[in-house]
């Protein structure tokens, strides 16, 4: 009786796990990690029409930057048919795995926001705190970045929090030497 | 009817968790195959991870009367290996070399993450109780050596078969422990925990361990304030005991006796981390309240307590920011106040022994060279409420590395 009740809930539970969430237009990252980007970004743009557009680096000035930007990791941020920014992608090393995250900046290369989107081990799960991400904002290239001085750390996350300011410093190097290349217009 | 619905229901959950999540970590074919030396020496690719700790430290006691040798150890060498089958399921292990001829494994367990707030995890575990337990890698703790109260109340390393979940709540800056384990072994033949140092006899560390029930243990974690954690857990159980090995449940005598062989524990902890800009502070306040002591003791002609109680509080700073110019490296002065005793109480036929009622005060420096590498100075001075004659006192030289 009780599980002809609850057929209906067991069906509608296997069917949305067959379901396969739709590819959004960055592969590499995993379907969780996209929400939380779309959500991350639509939150700051409420009820608006933003769209993302790859900015694709070549070779030559990869080598400039001292690099690698891989595919779909650079985008300008559209809203409203108005360039309100750009939104870089990455991975970083955490003590036994990596980790995915997002750095998006206004369009004069300061930081906006910064979000922990795919973290995939126990330890130094702490810096996906809002708390410490957002000591970020309105830091860039020009700014002093250090874990303990401009930056506090996490206790019991300091390889996570030590890989994610130097992930987010090369970032905001990237940014720069883009900038001045003519890609982030 | 009811059970088997709610099995197919949780197993549908799970499929449903599982299914929304890709799965990248899988075999992929690949033209140049690598061996398992070159797969660690690869680095990012590599789903082999190796790290390590050292810890290796020179006591040297004086101040008294008579003449102390000093003494140089090999304290901790360590390898971690990791292991990721895939992108949600990975192995931990932490083999431990002390005093280089112990050979022991600290950390064993597989975990399988669901979602980024619940993992589950199986294995020799770490009991989340206090920082260093968890955090013992040299050089995330001042001084050369642990904390006594980490040694005598929590007995660090403290670990022990176990199975549960684990998992973070990033919007709340929570992270949270819970799991069922393996406790302290009480009584093998005789009594085992004992007055001086609590449960540290006791860990039965995974080693064809005994058990006859189980222990629940957990932590919550909050670091929603910058540079700011606090930590609170709870450890609650009986201990294990031998005694009960092929005991006729229906001889109330026999029954009566192995129940004197075992030792109710709960133990509080509270902590926290501080860090800013070159400041730091940590504490640790720990309450462990034991039943069934007057028994235990009077069975085993042995003195433990009924209540232990310890804290210590540490501050510290970075010399180094005074010059501001390179922060990459730093010198720490710190001093340390720590209050343990593992008498605080005991049961109505005892008389506490005053000399579990210690404090310890450490003041040393640490120069951290590069990140994971810190060479340690500190001076302590151990105090006990018995002891009138003066101080015991110890000069501490180490070099820790993690890496």
């Amino acid at each position: 009786m009780v599980l002809k009740k609850n057929m209906k809930s067991i069906l509608l539970l296997i069917t949305l796990s067959l379901v396969s969430f739709p590819t959004g237009d960055i592969d590499w990252l995993n379907s969780n990690g996209r929400k939380k980007l779309e959500q991350s970004i639509s939150k700051i743009w409420k009820d608006q029409i933003i769209t993302k557009e790859e900015i694709k680096i070549p070779l030559a000035t990869q080598k400039l930057i001292g690099s690698k930007v891989k595919d779909q990791s650079v985008f300008k941020i559209v809203v409203d048919q108005k360039t309100e920014g750009f939104l870089f992608l990455d991975s970083k090393r955490s003590k036994f795995d990596v980790f995915d995250y997002m750095v998006l900046l206004n369009k004069d290369l300061t930081i906006k926001k910064v979000k922990i989107l795919v973290y995939r081990e126990d330890y130094g799960g702490e810096i996906c705190s809002p708390a410490f991400l957002k000591q970020f904002r309105g830091k860039s290239y020009d700014s002093e970045i250090k874990l303990g001085q401009d930056i506090q750390g996490v206790s019991g996350a300091t390889i996570s929090c030590r890989s994610a300011i130097s992930g987010i410093k090369i970032i905001t190097k990237k940014a720069k030497i883009l900038k001045k290349e003519g890609y982030l217009n | 009817m009811r059970i088997k619905s709610s099995i197919f229901f949780l197993f549908s959950f799970f499929i449903f968790f599982e299914n929304n999540a890709q799965v990248i970590g899988s075999d992929s074919i690949t033209n140049e195959p690598m061996n398992t030396a070159q797969n660690i020496l690869s680095g990012n690719g590599g789903r082999i991870t190796v790290s390590g700790y050292g810890q290796i430290d020179y006591n040297q006691q004086f101040g008294d009367t008579v003449n102390h040798n000093g003494k140089m150890d090999v304290h901790r060498l360590i390898t971690f290996f990791g292991y990721q089958f895939s992108e949600k399921t990975f192995f931990v292990t932490e083999i431990e070399m002390e005093h280089v001829k112990e050979i022991y494994v600290e950390q064993a367990f597989l975990q399988h993450n669901i979602n980024s707030f619940l993992n589950f995890r199986a294995g020799l575990l770490l009991v989340p109780m206090g920082i260093v337990n968890e955090y013992h890698e040299p050089t995330t703790f001042n001084g050369v050596e642990r904390p006594n109260l980490d040694g005598k109340i929590i007995p660090t390393t403290w670990r022990e078969m176990g199975v549960g979940l684990s998992g973070k709540f990033d919007n709340a800056s929570l992270k949270y422990q819970l799991y069922l384990m393996n406790g302290f072994l009480s009584y093998d033949g005789s009594g085992i925990l004992r007055g001086t140092d609590g449960f540290r006899k006791g860990r039965q560390k995974a080693a064809e361990s005994i058990f006859t029930q189980p222990n629940l243990s957990s932590k919550i974690d909050f670091y929603g304030i910058r540079g700011l954690k606090i930590g609170l857990a709870g450890y609650f159980g009986k201990s294990q005991s031998t005694a009960y090995e092929g005991l006729d449940l229906s001889n109330e005598n026999d029954v009566s006796q192995a129940d004197s062989t075992i030792v109710g524990t709960s133990m509080l902890g509270l902590d926290y981390r501080y860090n800013f800009k070159g400041f730091q502070s940590r504490g640790q306040l720990i309450y462990a309240n034991n039943s069934n002591t007057k028994a235990y003791n009077t069975y085993t002609g042995k003195d433990l307590g009924e209540t232990f109680l310890g804290y210590y509080i540490e501050v510290g700073y970075d010399l180094l920011r005074l010059g501001k110019k390179d922060f990459d490296q730093e010198l720490t002065l710190f001093t340390r106040y720590e209050n343990y005793d593992t008498h605080h109480s005991v049961n109505s036929d005892m008389i506490q022994n005053l000399s579990y009622d210690r404090t310890d005060i450490t003041i040393g420096t640490g120069l951290k060279l590069a990140n994971g590498a810190v060479i340690k100075l500190d001076y302590q001075h151990f105090l006990n409420k018995e002891e009138t004659t003066g101080a015991r006192k110890q000069f501490n030289a180490g070099v820790a590395v993690w890496f």
